[in-house]
């Protein structure tokens, strides 16, 4: 950081890397079941509480709690920033597509109805999209923002 | 209420109090993200699990990491417990803030007394129909969401298809929050 900050204190060492092994093997160890419990509230949200908000946010969790371990300097070495990006342009294009591909069909903006695909398997493509829209803007948020923590480009 | 209603909002109650006084910047977020563990586990309670769901997601977790590289990027940790000496572990109680947060408070808390009670089958957001005769959304939306859309979760079936339009615009203002970050940061190469 090339602008001086009025840093009262510095945090200690390396502050945003967990030195202990104890968070380092727990984020490691419950993060294809925070993954998996994304998933089945995105999918499962047409029958069972949840939804792709709740499954959005939940799979997102897991890139950010990552990071808080490990640090986000490497988070964001391993993540592909396209294909981050590609996330949320690629949700909202599903969603627009739905939305307006009614018209097309027929019916109104946003009518589930006219798709030849039952309506519940019409919401579970828009809940994916939506989940994929909600996750990538907060991974986003989060590696992009904390961009420049250790002397990259400041936010 | 049953005892462990009363430990959790005593236990929110609590956190919240003792949040915007104490010094300990870490310890003050920590505090945040239990209370709304807390908060969380009290929507479970009230049978809305959709909202705990976020709740424990967004505000305990996500919000928490915010607050914490906010503070990483800006001030630093500030003091942490153990330079702090027990005497002055909180910071002494601002006389206006108190009187406005209080003015802010009654009539809040006013309104919640007011309230039906959890699960009172005559209160007005649960009532089939208007004063004036007609049929509430609530009442239709449980008599109708199942059989039109063909699944049982309703949260899901108005959020989607009887208000998707809202659910769009919604999802495009995180879309846009997403894109302005880039385009802020000048990595509109991405797009």
């Amino acid at each position: 950081m090339s602008d001086s900050e009025p840093v009262t204190r510095e945090p200690k060492g390396e502050s945003d890397v967990s030195e202990s092994p104890v968070v380092r093997t727990a984020s490691r160890t419950v993060t294809p079941f925070v993954v998996a419990f994304g998933v089945y509230l995105t999918l499962f949200g047409t029958s069972l509480p949840g939804g792709a908000f709740q499954g959005g946010v939940v799979m997102a969790s897991v890139v950010v709690l990552v990071a808080m371990a490990f640090g986000f300097a490497p988070t964001q070495k391993w993540l592909d920033e396209r294909a981050l990006a590609g996330l949320f342009v690629l949700g909202a294009a599903i969603f627009g597509a739905v939305a307006f591909g009614a018209v097309a069909l027929g019916g109104d903006v946003l009518e589930l109805f006219v798709f030849p695909l039952s309506v519940e398997n019409m919401v579970k493509l828009v809940e994916v999209a939506i989940a994929a829209l909600v996750a990538g803007v907060i991974i986003g948020l989060y590696v992009w923002l904390a961009d420049g923590i250790h002397g990259g480009k400041s936010a | 209420m049953t005892p462990l209603e009363i430990a959790l909002v005593a236990f929110v109650v609590i956190g919240a109090l003792v949040l915007p006084i104490t010094r300990d910047l870490v310890g003050a977020i920590v505090t945040f993200a239990v209370l709304t563990l807390g908060t969380a586990v009290i929507w479970v309670l009230l049978a809305a699990p959709d909202v705990a769901l976020i709740e424990a997601a967004v505000g305990a977790g996500v919000i928490s990491v915010l607050f914490v590289l906010t503070v990483v990027k800006t001030t630093g940790f500030g003091e942490t417990d153990d330079e702090i000496d027990s005497d002055r572990r909180f910071r002494p109680i601002s006389l206006p803030t108190l009187a406005l947060v209080g003015a802010l408070a009654v009539p809040l808390g006013y309104a919640f007394l007011a309230l039906d009670p959890v699960g009172a089958a005559d209160a007005p957001a649960v009532s089939g129909t208007f004063p004036t005769g007609e049929q509430t959304p609530y009442d239709f939306y449980v008599q109708e969401s199942l059989e039109q859309t063909g699944f049982p979760n309703a949260v899901v079936a108005v959020l989607v298809v009887y208000r998707g339009l809202d659910t769009l615009g919604e999802l495009i203002v995180a879309f846009a929050a997403a894109v302005s970050i880039l385009i802020v940061l000048g990595r509109e190469d991405l797009l």
